[in-house]
């Protein structure tokens, strides 16, 4: 069920928030004009009005992707056109501020809320889509967890704009300024998603500066909630300080003068339940949120893994009886490249009968996630699925990737060959020294200007020439291929 | 300031507040009752739904022609056709085939049998059941594969040893067939089949608790059955359990037609050890049969729930409309009756909204506690109904007293709707002179 308030909170927190801050701009210029009855209302009104139809707009767009247009098309455009109307509604913000148009105000209110909420139902669709509500048609537990936690995700929105909207309205300048970097932080944020999707659909031509720039966009959008959070807060600790302090009544006034002591004690104690309700609802998004991204949302770690090098005769041996407990034993080898491959062995049947699978830690289907032993049983961390133990060494389905070996003396025997293969298997380089082999010259390999793949196994170079030198005859600087392995194989695999 | 006026609101006008709490706990305790049956059958599928691993039922294409009527199966090709023996090996050999864990074939045959020492007589006729139990299959890439009912039915509990694989001479026999015919392990057995041929002389070599129709009756080794029944190299149907993933969405689109998937869909359904993959694997390596998984609470209680979920859900509905008007007309009494009070603390300058949070405040406590009695009584309710319709007892969900509290404190909130218009139309003025 967090999930569903954590990819809730995600999609539709930013919405809820910048619309709120508008809303209490917009209800502060009315109030110096004397024209803000009903204001409040008229504009709530509109905002859930907004919040039905954008999101059920979202929803259904996103429902029929796949026959119109792709997903990556529909974020796109969705996202495109709220980067416009959050420009539109900057514009309205400072004209609001600057020159008390209400009207304007509300209208740009209106098209605004429309268009961030139908993002809102992308994304949030796009989020659970992962997630079912429920397993089966009847009614039960988790449906009504899940339902729950929409429920309560709903209800703390609302009430984050119910306290957002009303500090913005007493502290209008502070919230203009809170308005203009919570729309810079999500423009970035989308933006960045923008060009992604231009470059995913082929509009956009892909160059390395595109590429870098999506990435740490990508990279920093999981935290732009949290700095809204942060927004927020600032916000609501201002207006603590700016609220009048509650003043007790001393028992000697008397007359009007105590009626107006009355009045402000009872506007203090007000607006100090408007903090609270502000400071409450920030801290349950916050606070699921972290849940959700420090806690629930982790993968299950991999057990570490036990460094192993080759001998000098390019083999490595591992005694059979150190890995024959029925547990996981997993161990990773640097390869000449710098790609740290980690591989296992485990006892397939049971201390009767010892027959080691030994598996590289990755599987073709699903990449290198690697696998977890939990309890009795190998699970892939990619795609959850179950290993049957016994086939542990056999290839197929989403086994792990057998690797070549063979049994001598009551040991493991690897080639050196066998452990190089897995450089192209496993994505995680380990930062090592290398040499040209064009010129010969060392250097690290994370911090080569450049590098290409031969027969797989990566290579760097320290400069243009070198590289286009290798590229011209790679077989002419290529590394010997290793010997292949002179013990007798294991006929099974 | 707000709990002093709220508890001295219970405290004088305790009378109305038993009514109101009285009504919502019968309301509730209908909820209860009706939600529990239904959650708890509910989650029962959802972990059917969710499980790691399932079985799976291979019968002959032929049979998974449903012609049953009345209970009464009219299908005239049951029990003629048949699987052979020599495709088994197909299974293991399917995509997901590493998560195929065992499988189990079945040959049913009746036999009669006769007790040696008994006496001549012809016997008595019981159901003789052809499996493995621990037979190596050749599998191309995994030589060690042993399958058959040790693995399948790993519950299976045996008294002595199971039959050797592939003896003629030894079966094992049910506890409920032995106990009743009085026999136990090392006896010889002598079992004829129906159209005539020799008996053959059989030693039980064990006594086997299955839980199920399997203890009445004598389970040989695969070629006894066959050579007793005659179908050479055939088998009536296989049990294969495999390790699967949960079911979601994309699974439950395919279960119900796989062409219905776009391409990429389709690989990934296909590539996802779902059990309705497999089950479509299985039915791809053999074209002439129909492989269903088992889905043993789905296929029976969770048919009648789904059926009547509808007709539950507008009871329930019922009973919180007429108990929120209940509650309504209550709450507008006590607002009327309390008019003065109510102008009073207008005058003093008491908010619309801090007055009917009164009143709703008042509501919320009614609900919550009308909500708690409805579901213990309810809880019990749900017992009676399970034992009466199911002939089990109901596992009792503790997510049924959220639903049910919040429930109650919807009602009396839906119930203060009205009442909190009769406030709003209270004049201070009008109140103190008592002319309302």
């Amino acid at each position: 069920m967090s999930f569903y308030l954590a990819d809730g909170f995600r999609a539709f927190a930013p919405a809820t928030f910048l619309l709120a801050l508008l809303a209490g701009l917009i209800v502060a210029v009315a109030d110096r004009r004397g024209r803000s009855e009903g204001l409040a209302a008229r504009l709530s009104l509109i905002a859930a009005f907004g919040l039905l139809a954008g999101s059920a707009a979202g929803v259904t767009a996103y429902a029929w992707s796949g026959e119109a247009a792709s997903v990556t098309e529909i974020r796109m455009f969705a996202e495109a056109t709220a980067l416009g109307a959050a420009l539109l509604a900057l514009l309205a913000a400072f004209a609001l501020r600057f020159a008390g148009a209400v009207l304007l105000g509300q209208l740009v209110f209106a098209l605004f809320s429309l268009v961030l909420f139908a993002q809102a139902g992308i994304a949030f669709s796009d989020a659970v889509t992962a997630h079912s509500l429920t397993a089966t048609s009847v009614l039960n537990t988790e449906l009504i967890l899940n339902v729950f936690a929409i429920a309560l995700t709903a209800f703390a929105l609302a009430g984050l704009a119910a306290a957002t909207s009303h500090v913005a309205r007493r502290l209008p300048l502070a919230a203009l300024l809170t308005f203009v970097l919570a729309i810079v932080v999500e423009a970035l944020v989308w933006a960045g998603d923008v060009t992604l999707g231009l470059l995913q659909v082929g509009w956009l031509e892909v160059t390395s500066g595109r590429v870098s720039l999506v990435a740490k966009a990508d990279y920093y959008s999981d935290a732009a909630i949290y700095a809204e959070l942060v927004l927020g807060l600032a916000l609501a600790a201002l207006f603590l300080m700016r609220s009048p302090p509650a003043r007790r009544l001393s028992e000697e006034t008397a007359g009007s003068a105590r009626t107006e002591g009355r009045k402000a004690l009872a506007f203090s104690l007000g607006e100090r339940r408007w903090f609270r309700g502000l400071a409450a609802s920030l801290a349950f998004v916050a606070g699921s949120m972290l849940y959700y991204d420090l806690y629930a949302a982790q993968p299950p770690a991999l057990s570490p893994a036990e460094p192993v090098e080759v001998a000098a005769d390019g083999y490595l041996r591992i005694p059979v009886e150190t890995v024959s407990d029925g547990t996981l034993h997993r161990f990773a080898y640097v390869t000449s490249d710098g790609h740290r491959v980690r591989f296992f062995l485990i006892n397939r049947f049971d201390a009767d009968h010892v027959a080691i699978g030994v598996v590289f830690d990755a599987c073709m289907i699903c990449g290198d996630d690697g696998y977890i032993q939990r309890g009795n049983e190998i699970i892939c961390i990619a795609c959850n699925v179950r290993i049957f133990q016994p086939s542990i060494g056999k290839p197929g389905g989403c086994n792990p990737i057998p690797m070549k070996h063979a049994v001598e003396d009551g040991r493991i025997v690897i080639a050196k060959a066998e452990l190089e293969k897995g450089s192209r298997l496993f994505t995680e380089l380990v930062e090592i020294e290398v040499a040209d082999p064009v010129t010969g010259e060392t250097l690290i390999n994370t911090r080569a200007p450049y590098s290409t793949e031969f027969e797989g196994r990566t290579y760097y170079f320290s400069g243009r020439d070198s590289y286009d030198t290798f590229r011209a005859d790679p077989q002419k600087f290529a590394a010997e291929p290793l010997a292949p392995a002179a013990v007798h194989w294991d006929p099974e695999v | 300031m707000f709990s002093r006026l709220l508890t001295q609101s219970f405290r004088r006008d305790w009378r109305r507040k038993l009514l109101a709490i009285l009504t919502i706990a019968l309301a509730t305790t209908l909820m209860t009752a009706l939600a529990s049956l239904s959650i708890d059958v509910g989650d029962k599928m959802a972990r059917e739904m969710k499980a790691y691993g399932s079985n799976i039922h291979v019968v002959p294409k032929s049979e998974s022609i449903p012609l049953v009527i009345g209970g009464v199966d009219y299908n005239p090709l049951t029990g003629r056709d048949f699987l052979q023996e020599a495709d088994l090996p197909k299974i293991k050999d399917i995509f997901w085939r590493n998560n195929i864990t065992g499988l189990s074939p079945f040959l049913p045959v009746k036999v009669a049998m006769t007790r040696a020492g008994d006496g001549g007589d012809t016997g008595s006729e019981v159901q003789l059941l052809g499996t493995y139990f621990k037979k190596p299959i050749k599998v191309e890439g995994s030589e060690d594969f042993m399958t058959g009912v040790t693995t399948t039915n790993a519950f299976w509990r045996i008294d002595g040893a199971w039959p050797a694989e592939g003896a003629l001479d030894e079966v094992a026999v049910g506890e409920g067939l032995a106990r009743n015919r009085a026999i136990a392990a090392g006896d010889t057995l002598s079992l004829a089949a129906q159209d005539g041929g020799a008996p053959r002389k059989v030693t039980v070599t064990g006594i086997v608790t299955a839980g199920g129709a399997e203890d009445g009756q004598i389970l040989a080794p695969l070629a006894l059955a066959q050579d007793l029944s005659g179908h050479v190299g055939k088998v009536a149907s296989v049990d294969v359990t495999a390790l699967t993933i949960p079911e979601n969405d994309l699974s439950r689109r395919a279960r119900h037609d796989p062409s219905g998937l776009d391409a990429e869909e389709y690989d990934t359904w296909y590539c996802s050890a779902y059990v309705s993959a497999i089950v479509h694997q299985i039915e791809e390596a053999l074209p002439d049969a129909s492989a269903r998984p088992i889905w043993q609470v789905a296929d029976s209680e969770g048919v009648v729930i789904g059926k009547i979920q509808l007709l539950m859900l507008v009871v329930a509905l019922a009973a919180f409309a007429s108990s929120a008007m209940v509650i309504s007309s209550l709450l507008n009494t006590a607002v009327m009756e309390r008019s003065r009070e109510i102008g009073l603390m207008k005058a003093l300058g008491a908010s619309r909204a801090a007055i009917l949070a009164l009143f709703v405040g008042e509501a919320v406590v009614i609900g919550i506690i009308g909500g708690l009695i409805g579901a213990a009584i309810g809880a019990g309710l749900a017992q009676v109904i399970g034992v009466t319709v199911f002939g089990s007892a109901i596992a009792f969900p503790a997510i049924v007293i959220l639903v049910v509290v919040v429930g109650s404190v919807l009602i009396a909130l839906a119930g203060s709707i009205l009442p909190s218009r009769t406030i709003a139309g209270l004049a201070p003025v009008e109140t103190l002179y008592g002319r309302r």
